[in-house]
Formats: C-alpha cells, sequence, structure tokens
C-alpha cells in the first residue's frame, strides 16, 4: 500500500510555479478504486479517499490534507487495510506543520508522526511499531531529522503537485523533490510526457501524462511505468494512475468527485 | 492419457472452485477454462470407454464456471464496510492533532513558516 501511496507523490518545483491554493479547497473529496496485477488480471483490491477539510485552532485556521486507504469488504477477512495519512498545512503555502501516517495493513500496524520546525529547518520525528520486546507491545522512537527548504511529507506533496503551473511546462521537461518518508529525504522525478485524453467515470478527459521515479530507490521499477494522469484544467484532478513495483504492478482509478474548487 | 487429464482437469476445477469461493473470481477464470480444456482432451481420448472420473471432473469444471458467474452478477460492486472503530481513530486523530498544533503555535512557529516560500 505504501508504493499505492507513493504512486502519487510526484511532481516539481523548478518549472512549475506556485503562488497560492488554485486547484482544490477544503471539503473536497476524492474517491478512487484500487487494482492489483493478479496473474494479468485487475482485481479490485481497495479504495482511496483524498479528501480536505478546515481545521481551526485557537488563533489560525489550517488545511486538512486526508489520506485513507480501506480494503474492500469481501478482502477484509484475508487482508484487511486500514490506513491514515494526514496532513496539516498552511492554507495559503501548503506548507506542512504536523504530519501523521497511522497505518495497519494484514496486522502490521505502524505509526509515524513528523512535526516540521521551518526555522530550525528539522523535523521531530516519533515512530512507533508493533513488537512482543516490549512490555508495552510497542517500540517507540523519537528522533530529529535535519531537512532542507522545500522537503513536504508525503500528502502535502501529493496535493501540492496539483497546484503547480503544468501548463507552463514544456513537454518532456523534468524535475525533482523532496519527500520525508520513513525518516529519509527521498528525491522523486518526475517528466512531463505529454497531454493524453482518456475515458475516466468523471467521462473523457484531457490529462497530463507524468511519468514517475524514486531515485535511489527501487521502490517504482522502471523508467516508465509508472504513471499519473492528472486532468488539463484548474482542478488538476488525479484521475488515473499506473505503478511498477518488485512484487508486481495496479493502478488507481477515480470513481467518484465532489467539492471541486473549479 | 485419458487418466492424466483427468487428473489434471480435476486439480484445475478444484483450484477454480476454491478461487471462486475466495474473492478470487476473475482469476478463478484461468484455472477453470484450463480445466475445461482438459476436460475436453479427456473426453476426445476417452471416446466411447470408461468416461465415469471425466465427467465427473466436468461437473466441477461447470461448477466451477456457475460459482465465478454467481459471484460476478450478485456480488455487486466492491463496497467498503462502514468501520466505526477507523472512524473514531480519525476523529480521535484529529483531536489529538489539534492539540499538538496549539502547542506549535506557542512555540511561534507558524508565522515564520507561512512567509519562507
Amino acid at each position: 500500500m505504501r508504493a499505492l501511496v507513493f504512486l502519487f507523490f510526484f511532481v516539481a518545483q523548478l518549472t512549475f510555479s506556485q503562488n497560492q491554493v488554485t486547484a482544490f479547497q477544503a471539503g473536497e473529496k476524492l474517491v478512487f478504486t484500487a487494482s492489483y496485477n493478479m496473474s494479468g488480471l485487475m482485481t479490485d483490491l481497495a479504495q482511496l479517499t483524498m479528501q480536505t477539510s478546515e481545521i481551526k485552532t485557537s488563533n489560525n485556521t489550517l488545511l486538512k490534507l486526508k489520506c485513507t486507504a480501506s480494503t474492500y469488504s469481501k478482502w477484509d477477512s484475508f487482508f484487511k487495510i486500514r490506513d491514515l495519512y494526514e496532513s496539516y498545512v498552511s492554507p495559503k503555502t501548503l506548507t506542512p506543520y504536523l504530519y501523521k501516517r497511522e497505518i495497519d495493513e494484514g496486522g502490521h500496524y505502524k505509526f509515524v508522526k513528523y512535526t516540521f520546525n521551518h526555522r530550525s529547518k528539522t523535523v521531530k520525528s516519533f515512530r512507533r511499531q508493533k513488537s512482543k520486546n516490549f512490555e508495552s507491545g510497542f517500540w517507540d522512537r523519537e528522533s530529529t531529522v535535519k531537512i532542507i527548504p522545500g522537503t513536504k511529507d508525503l500528502v502535502t506533496t501529493l496535493y501540492h503537485i496539483r497546484n503547480l503551473d503544468i501548463h507552463k511546462a514544456q513537454i518532456g521537461s523534468s524535475d525533482t523533490f523532496t519527500v520525508l518518508f520513513d525518516n529519509k529525504e527521498t528525491k522523486i522525478n518526475f517528466t512531463l510526457l505529454g497531454i493524453e485524453t482518456i475515458n475516466t467515470a468523471l467521462g473523457r478527459k484531457e490529462c497530463y501524462k507524468l511519468a514517475i521515479s524514486v531515485s535511489d530507490s527501487d521502490v517504482l521499477k522502471g523508467r516508465n511505468n509508472n504513471l499519473l494522469w492528472l486532468t488539463k484544467d484548474e482542478n488538476k484532478i488525479p484521475v488515473h494512475a499506473k505503478f511498477k513495483i518488485a512484487v508486481g504492478s495496479g493502478e488507481l482509478k477515480i470513481k467518484s468527485v465532489s467539492g471541486l474548487k473549479n | 492419457m485419458k487418466t492424466l487429464f483427468s487428473v489434471l482437469g480435476l486439480i484445475a476445477a478444484l483450484l477454480a472452485i476454491i478461487l471462486a469461493i475466495l474473492p478470487l473470481e476473475t482469476i478463478a477464470l484461468i484455472p477453470a477454462a484450463i480445466a475445461l480444456v482438459f476436460v475436453l482432451i479427456g473426453f476426445f481420448i476417452a471416446k466411447n470407454e470408461g468416461k465415469k472420473f471425466i465427467k465427473f471432473t466436468f461437473i466441477l469444471t461447470l461448477l466451477a464456471f456457475a460459482l465465478i458467474i454467481f459471484k460476478t452478477i450478485f456480488s455487486g460492486e466492491s463496497e467498503v464496510k462502514i468501520d466505526q472503530e477507523f472512524i473514531e481513530k480519525n476523529q480521535e486523530s484529529e483531536e489529538k492533532a489539534i492539540e499538538e498544533l496549539e502547542n506549535l503555535e506557542e512555540l511561534d512557529n507558524f508565522e515564520v513558516t507561512d512567509s519562507i516560500e
């Protein structure tokens, strides 16, 4: 499931400038079907949702970006997945302040929390895993990670790419951006392959076709095997994605949308 | 030869039934189709001699196909069960996050970060 989520996290900053949030707003909900290739046949495995909402604290209003993954009920008895990824960001700049990832995949549990401090360019990390070696049943680790300016978490990056001015980019142009994942800064490269019209649950859509790869990692396989299609409009909805990982391949397809900004 | 194809057909048919019972009815089509091929070859080889075993395998293959078709038609669209525990976990996570963000605000982190980009 990590790869499924990873799939979304591609895109750049150099060619594509971004000043304010134009592609989405609080209250938006995107629902996807995640399928996995089993013996050459695509099998629907889980439902992914991407939701945004407004969060008020005593002094500020923040944007909450949330991604969840849940296996379809018929799979729950065999391999139950309940993943929660959330990020609390500035509604103006999409700067992340707090990121949480809580995954439960077939009994494998992991909780990660990143608290960003952009002034000191550090992230306070808290990680929790199930372990029989500890009385509490959990192995907790705290650490501080140095980051470079512009480093984001997975969820924020996912929304950040939608907010980029991709229409200004040249076909064939590529770029790299940095994502903090598993306490490591990971470089993700993307290339704008072109404009393609595809059939989706939302109808026939003209889309930006992007290829994604991860530097110094074999999470995603192949050069142009990991692809993302974003609608070529102001919403830049991720309508389709294909991925290839070590243990197989799969795809994400948009199922429904609501609360779009444009 | 007849026995060989009958046994292979039986194995494929049983596998198809097992996969069809599990939520793998799409994949079950592969062994079901293989079973059908073996059964047909078995029928062809057997001609008029003892076809009991191959008939049994054929019935199992038909059963596998029936199961696959039934599940494809009646299992409907894939749905996610409303998971109250997961919903509560989401809410708790948000409540905790707000508390943590309040503490961050006390650290005067926000205005600085907002002006960074």
